[in-house]
């Protein structure tokens, strides 16, 4: 880049002397524009009769001689394409250049660290489920929350945000939940463990960011509090209404991992998983929780920090400059670089190839689609949890998860004690579907009882699976849970 | 002391402290006590103006259902809350009210004891009507001795307000328990 | 005149991916090279530089930029950049997007930025009209100017970014147009040298889409508008900066303070709560 755009007073003749440049050019660059020609201060340049490969006439120098460049540099300033520049001639370099100026470019501060920080609260505690979340994510490393009060997970963000601070995180209010989401992920990519919390509206507001986090393999959390919905619907309210909106709730292909707490302490151990899966598969990871168990208040315990398992990213393997950022190992799953790290980063919400670059060709679409699949479906083994109950001699599986499993837990012992041999399948994975241990279930049971708080939702992905036994349901559509004797009536109604 | 699941029930109205006093319960029994206990309250406007409740469930055993089915002990504090759910307690079951707050009728039938304390005006009479769940709780915990200690209990209260009020606390809390073991005779 | 293969400007870009795909005339080029200047010229460390965008023409400038480089999802970019500033206070964070992108779609996130002071840049291509899709009026579209969805010319009232800047709290406001690239890259490096919300506003053709709709038949013809219309005053009252379709553009600084920043806010935040007794 030319630096000489100034003249000199030259000591032994007092004159002022001008600097001359030389002109270089990248034709093929070249889109014809003619700023450089046009914007020239001393109308160096012509349009050349010559054509470029795109069938442009890039600019050539003016046959009149005593048009001379002066090396200023606006060609190559006013360049759209990066295709012109001068530099100084052999007779200028002599000419006193302007001494390089500093910019004192300020940093920004740091924030402190936390030496001992109470990160993790070791003992025995008395938390309602969103509490429990919010000391789970401490617990896990988690230093960003992005986040916007909505009911019934704003607990979630209070107690957050009482103590974020004093392990050296930060949470910020953001103005809506789709900025709560973009500053997560722009956390993530900072280095930071990060997540947010919100309910039925603002998970919806939230999903098209769901889906960049999807596509860039951004890990983070997102845990919805799930209330009646659709719209507004029943704020202060259970629901378990946005379970296929967990699954489907962003456009376009994607795998999701997701999973329903039942208790204040699986607010927490699950918070710590959901970021291990998270960090692990490199993906983000939803937190499916119920009013019900968010107030739902009951002992915690909380482990001592050794005990407390934490996964962290893969860091990738090469020098910066040599590493694909999106080039996968074994696993299907690419390490991550940070910002900052020299890895020269491109994340994009376009269909990219290895190098991140965006490509349109369907080679890459489906490369890239087959592999954020399938590194969550070769893995589902891995990733799935459920809890069976008095299911070895069951004749009825009822299936259920989140605040419902309680309730049903009740009905099945109430079941057995009538003489039915019930028992209940919980999903704590909710996706991916454990569609394995269904079908596996309905080798030996005829019937499967789904009980969920909604007009009939995983109860599609059992009769997908349950095949060929017969699938019941027993929806609420919200507001309230079952009480355990609906459920035993429909387990002896189903099973007469 | 051995104990099967019992259900608790707290009604009152929003702001005088309903939901605090079945988080000290529970919290009690959970963390001191060392038994089962769910919490779970009324949630939203209405816990702050208007009729509002708390329940707890506590047992030996690992709780499944975490709601009251009917309420094995109430604690009501407003004419509202005892309309509302009064009809709901275990036949049998033990009912404490705020005697200047909530008169019986014929819904109170169902009860097999009914404890009364004037719990809010001995509040005021303490200077801070605020406490006045406090005071109940003093009461509560000399009521439901079999089913937690009091040491659990006032220490949950203590644990569960300001460093700055703890004082006033205890003096409603003793309050209350001690026109319990005053007035409750004969057991 | 020497034929080469590569610019200066190449340590810099992505070059295996150049040629870009903005149109001939097109001033997106024009920015990213004034952004690759002032990096250059700051000395700061590459390594630490990221820039976020949201989505549209501008949105692919830092595809093109061989820093980390974020393309979010249409109108994150600034809440997707404050994330990563917080979680990694060292980087210098540009946010480089287009009109519509920051200040339709995008509109909610950029003013609360400026209230916060976030310490971050913001650099908007300004070139009135949703130019990715074919040319639809935005919230900068000049009243009367022709879009394909104001065939009949625009009957809405447009944004005068600084204005909407400076009240919104920024602490560093600026306007040039792509014919001023000296004054785009002074004006990075000094908003480099404020560690708050900046903002600078760069007024740019968009000859496909919205310049021959508005009787300038190529990128020359509004290049050459701009040198005509275009007025430089500096610390002008950014109420003054309304644009018209064929007035003058009043270009310069409006806006040069100081106040505390987000950042540290957030420290004075840390220390207060981890105080002995907090």
């Amino acid at each position: 880049m030319a630096t000489t755009y100034i003249i000199k007073d030259d000591e032994k003749t007092k004159k002022w002397k001008t600097p001359h440049g030389e002109l270089y050019i990248i034709k093929d660059r070249c889109k014809g524009c003619s700023f450089c020609i046009e914007f020239c201060p001393k109308k160096v340049l012509v349009e050349s009769k010559e054509f470029n490969a795109k069938g442009y006439h890039p600019p050539e120098l003016q046959e009149d001689e005593t048009k001379k460049c002066i090396n200023c540099g606006f060609c190559a300033m006013i360049c759209p394409e990066f295709a012109i520049f001068s530099e100084a001639d052999a007779q200028s370099k002599d000419i006193a250049q302007i001494p390089e100026k500093e910019y004192p470019i300020p940093e920004s501060p740091k924030i402190p660290e936390i030496k001992k920080a109470r990160d993790v609260l070791t003992g025995e505690h008395f938390w309602n489920g969103d509490v429990a979340a919010a000391e789970g994510a401490i617990a896990a490393g988690c230093k960003f929350f992005g986040g916007y009060p909505i009911t019934p997970s704003t607990e979630v963000a209070e107690h957050i945000a009482e103590r974020m601070p004093q392990v050296g995180g930060v949470y910020v209010q953001m103005e809506d939940e789709i900025a709560s989401i973009a500053a997560v992920l722009g956390a993530a990519w900072g280095g930071a463990k990060s997540m947010t919390a919100t309910s039925g509206p603002g998970f919806s507001l939230m999903q098209e960011n769901i889906g960049l986090a999807v596509i860039t393999e951004t890990p983070c959390l997102i845990i919805n509090v799930q209330r009646g919905g659709p719209s507004t619907g029943l704020p202060t309210l259970v629901a378990q209404a946005d379970v296929m909106q967990a699954r489907w709730g962003t456009h376009g292909d994607h795998e999701i991992i997701a999973l329903a707490p039942n208790s204040p302490q699986e607010c927490f151990d699950l918070t710590i998983e959901c970021f291990n899966l998270a960090y692990k598969y490199r993906t983000p990871v939803l937190l499916m929780m119920d009013e019900c168990v968010g107030h739902m208040t009951e002992r915690v315990v909380v482990p001592e920090r050794s005990k407390i398992h934490l996964v962290d990213r893969k860091k990738p393997k090469g020098e910066p400059g040599k590493v694909k950022i999106y080039e996968a190992d074994e696993d299907l799953v690419p390490p991550m670089p940070y910002a900052g790290e020299g890895y020269n980063i491109h994340m994009t919400g376009l269909t990219h190839d290895e190098r991140g670059y965006p490509s349109t060709i369907p080679e890459t679409q489906e490369r890239m689609i087959k592999r954020i699949c399938d590194k969550i479906r070769i893995h589902a083994d891995e990733i799935i949890r459920y809890e069976e109950f008095m299911l070895e001699d069951a004749e009825i599986v009822v299936v259920a998860y989140g605040i419902t499993s309680r309730v049903v837990k009740r009905a099945v012992v109430m079941a057995r004690e009538k003489g039915i041999k019930a028992g209940m399948f919980r999903l704590i994975t909710l996706w991916p579907f454990p569609e394995k241990k269904v079908r596996e279930l309905a080798k030996k049971v005829k019937n499967f009882l789904v009980v969920e708080i909604n007009y009939g939702q995983m109860v599609l992905e059992v009769e997908r699976c349950a095949c060929p036994s017969k699938v019941h349901f027993l929806g609420k559509m919200g507001g309230s849970v079952h009480t355990p004797e609906e459920v035993l009536q429909k387990i002896t109604e189903v099973t007469k | 002391m051995k104990m099967a699941r019992t259900e608790i029930k707290f009604g009152g109205f929003g702001g005088q402290g309903i939901i605090l006093a079945g988080f000290i319960v529970g919290k009690a029994v959970s963390l001191y006590d060392k038994k089962e206990a769910v919490f779970t309250q009324s949630y939203g406007p209405e816990a702050r103006g208007g009729a509002c409740a708390a329940s707890l469930v506590i047992d030996d055993k690992v709780i499944d259902y975490p709601y009251p089915v009917s309420p094995d002990i109430m604690v009501i504090m407003s004419q509202e809350a005892y309309h509302d759910y009064v009809p709901k307690l275990k036949e049998g079951g033990i009912l404490i009210i705020d005697e200047d707050l909530v008169s019986l009728d014929d819904i109170a039938k169902r009860a097999g004891k009914i404890y009364k304390i004037p719990a809010t005006r001995f509040a005021e009479e303490l200077g801070m009507k605020i406490a006045a769940n406090i005071v109940m709780l003093g009461f509560f915990g000399y009521v439901a001795r079999n089913l937690l200690t009091t040491e659990s209990l006032k220490k949950s209260v203590l644990e569960s307000v300001p460093a700055r009020f703890r004082d006033q606390n205890a003096k409603a809390f003793d309050k209350g328990y001690k026109y319990a073991q005053e007035t409750i005779k004969g057991e | 005149m020497h034929e080469v293969e590569e610019s200066p400007l190449d340590a810099y870009l992505r070059a295996d991916r150049i040629p870009h795909i903005w149109c001939s005339g097109c001033g997106l080029g024009i920015v990213t090279g004034a952004f690759i200047r002032a990096i250059q010229k700051s000395k700061i460390d590459p390594k630490l530089v990221s820039v976020v965008a949201g989505i549209g023409c501008t949105g692919r400038i830092p595809g093109y930029l061989n820093f980390d480089t974020f393309h979010t999802t249409h109108g994150r970019a600034i809440p997707f950049a404050i994330g990563l500033k917080i979680a990694k206070p060292e980087l210098h964070v540009f946010v480089i997007s287009g009109d519509g992108d920051l200040f339709a779609i995008g509109g909610n996130h950029i003013f609360h930025a400026a209230r916060r002071n976030v310490n971050i840049t913001v650099i908007c291509v300004n070139n009135f009209n949703y130019g990715m899709t074919g040319g639809q009026v935005g919230p900068t579209t000049p009243e009367d100017a022709r879009t394909t969805t104001t065939p009949y010319g625009n009957i809405e009232p447009a944004f005068n970014l600084p204005y909407v800047m400076a009240s919104s709290g920024a602490v560093y406001v600026a306007r040039w147009t792509t014919l001023q690239p000296r004054k785009i890259l002074d004006s990075i490096l000094e908003a480099l040298q404020k560690d708050g919300f900046s903002f600078i506003e760069v007024i740019s053709p968009c000859p496909t889409a919205y310049g021959r709709r508005n009787a300038q038949k190529d990128a020359m013809e509004t290049m050459k508008f701009y040198q005509y219309k275009t007025k430089v005053k500096h610390g002008a009252d950014p109420k003054e900066g309304d644009i018209s379709l064929t007035g003058e553009i009043l270009t310069g600084k409006f806006v040069d303070i100081q106040k505390t920043t987000y950042m540290d806010r957030v420290k004075m935040l840390v220390e207060k709560a981890n105080k002995k007794g907090a």
